[in-house]
């Protein structure tokens, strides 16, 4: 399995569920969005390394790198 | 640049042991090494976010007078995305003291705005500019349409069909979800190249803002859409003005004029033109415009946005978006100073939806004018909780008390005499 580090975007709408330093574990919701949406969830177990907001796409870019 | 002359200062004091022929030469050839690096490196405008010596308070702090018994002819709608009542406090605290009063708290009408959308108590941009556009509720990310994909009327449409003039001025691309939410319908917010083809098509007065890269063919370097079509060249074939520069934009007066000073979102400092100044100038083209109507003036409706407010509290940064809060305030400003000399001009002043979920915590001092406030954060995103609304001018009195977001438009609808509203496209 590869240890790179996997970049997710998610609406910047809606309050985390994950904080920079974080575990995360596979399947993991990443946001608290309305249940009618597609939740974005983690797609690796790992470690939130950074969350970065782009402005341009009002996203947050969430960094996980996966368990080793 | 700082380092080079560090440099310089060095060898020059190096040079001293020479003859003076000698030190003429190498003074003259250092001089001009630095005057060619400086030109050759130009660095980028750098923002000095703890810099508030801009903002300049105005000592009055009582309410300007409400205007009444006249009718409404220019409306100038002025939004702070992610504007929630603390980060109007912040700014407040930070430029004026405990005390004072940013000009937008000065407004003498007051009310409160419920914000939630269709599909979530929490709004995004989209859905809450749909509702202050349009008056109906939509789901998060869609623009001008119900969540049945139903295109309705925007509040500027419908003032440009009775012979209205209009405009858009932001901070953020002159695509993004609120100026989108004024003159265009599609299904996403993400449909930027979309979005910018609309707001031509619907032929507003004044564009001005960020998002270049959606106007240029995909062959063009740093473009941002997916297909060859050149709305530049569109635009001035429309018989629109095209500039990208603060002086350029001093000398406009055309009827249609589109000003996109970034690829992307502004970077809110000189040598762009400020929020305060592309409102000023805004309101001053507007007010030219002579339709073809019996008394030779129309109005117009002007949207204002201060967009970056949202970027500063998404990243959680209290300076950021103090800042934000008071260019966004000048801004205000001036749309004020005109609605004061104009006496037909209504200036409503709210938010889409609060970013952050900011409080102001401590203030342990007793010495006021040490005010220990700290901003405390709770979410990264958006919060559910209402906004405020301030206006002035000939029918303010009407945004009062607590409304929901999508009675505003109708508001102003009524006040302009538009009917029916809301209404569907077709």
């Amino acid at each position: 399995m590869s240890t790179e580090p996997i970049v997710l975007r998610v609406s910047a709408t809606y309050d985390l569920n994950v904080k920079v330093g974080d575990r995360v574990r596979l399947g993991e919701r990443l946001h608290k969005g309305p249940n009618e949406d597609r939740h974005p969830i983690a797609p690796v177990s790992g470690v939130v390394k950074s969350i970065e907001f782009d402005a341009g796409d009002h996203e947050f870019a969430i960094t996980i790198a996966p368990a080793a | 640049m700082r380092w080079i002359i560090i440099r310089t200062a060095q060898r020059m004091r190096s040079i001293g042991s020479f003859s003076p022929a000698v030190r003429h030469f190498s003074i003259v050839v250092l001089l001009m090494s630095v005057g060619l690096l400086a030109a050759a490196q130009p660095s980028p405008p750098k923002v000095d976010v703890n810099d508030l010596s801009f903002y300049q308070p105005s000592a009055e702090t009582t309410a300007r007078l409400q205007t009444t018994g006249k009718g409404v002819d220019n409306v100038i709608f002025c939004i702070g995305d992610g504007m929630g009542l603390t980060q109007v406090a912040m700014a407040r605290v930070k430029s004026t003291g405990l005390d004072g009063k940013l000009c937008l708290e000065k407004l003498p009408v007051t009310g409160l705005v419920r914000t939630h959308s269709a599909n979530s108590s929490v709004t995004d941009s989209a859905a809450a500019g749909t509702a202050l556009a349009c008056g109906v509720k939509t789901k998060n990310a869609m623009i001008g349409m119900t969540p049945d994909e139903q295109g309705y009327r925007t509040i500027l449409e419908a003032a440009k069909d009775k012979g209205m003039a209009t405009g858009l001025v932001v901070t953020s691309t002159i695509s993004h979800a609120t100026p989108a939410t004024f003159a265009s319908h599609v299904k996403s917010r993400k449909m930027e190249d979309k979005i910018a083809e609309q707001l031509l098509a619907n032929r507003v007065n004044v564009l001005f803002g960020g998002g270049k890269k959606f106007f240029l063919p995909k062959s063009a370097p740093k473009s941002g859409r997916k297909d060859d079509l050149d709305l530049l060249a569109a635009a001035r074939t429309a018989g629109y003005d095209y500039i990208e520069t603060t002086e350029a934009m001093q000398s406009l007066c055309g009827s249609y004029v589109l000003g996109l000073f970034q690829l992307e979102g502004l970077k809110t400092v000189a040598p762009e033109p400020s929020l305060a100044q592309l409102t000023g100038k805004a309101i001053e083209l507007l007010s030219r415009i002579r339709p073809d109507s019996p008394d030779g003036r129309a109005g117009f409706f002007l949207m204002v946005e201060g967009s970056q407010i949202d970027w500063g509290c998404h990243s959680n940064k209290a300076n950021v978006a103090v800042r934000q809060t008071l260019l966004f305030d000048q801004a205000v400003e001036a749309a004020v100073g005109f609605a004061l000399k104009d006496g037909h001009t209504l200036v409503i002043v709210t938010a889409d939806h609060e970013t952050g979920g900011l409080t102001l915590i401590g203030g342990g001092s007793e010495d006021k004018a040490d005010a220990q406030l700290t901003p405390r954060w709770s979410t990264k995103g958006h919060s559910g909780t209402p906004v405020a609304v301030y206006a002035m001018g000939p029918g303010a009195g009407q945004f009062a008390g607590v409304q929901d977001n999508t009675e505003i438009p109708k508001k102003i609808a009524r006040l302009l005499y538009i009917r029916p509203f809301p209404r569907p496209t077709q």
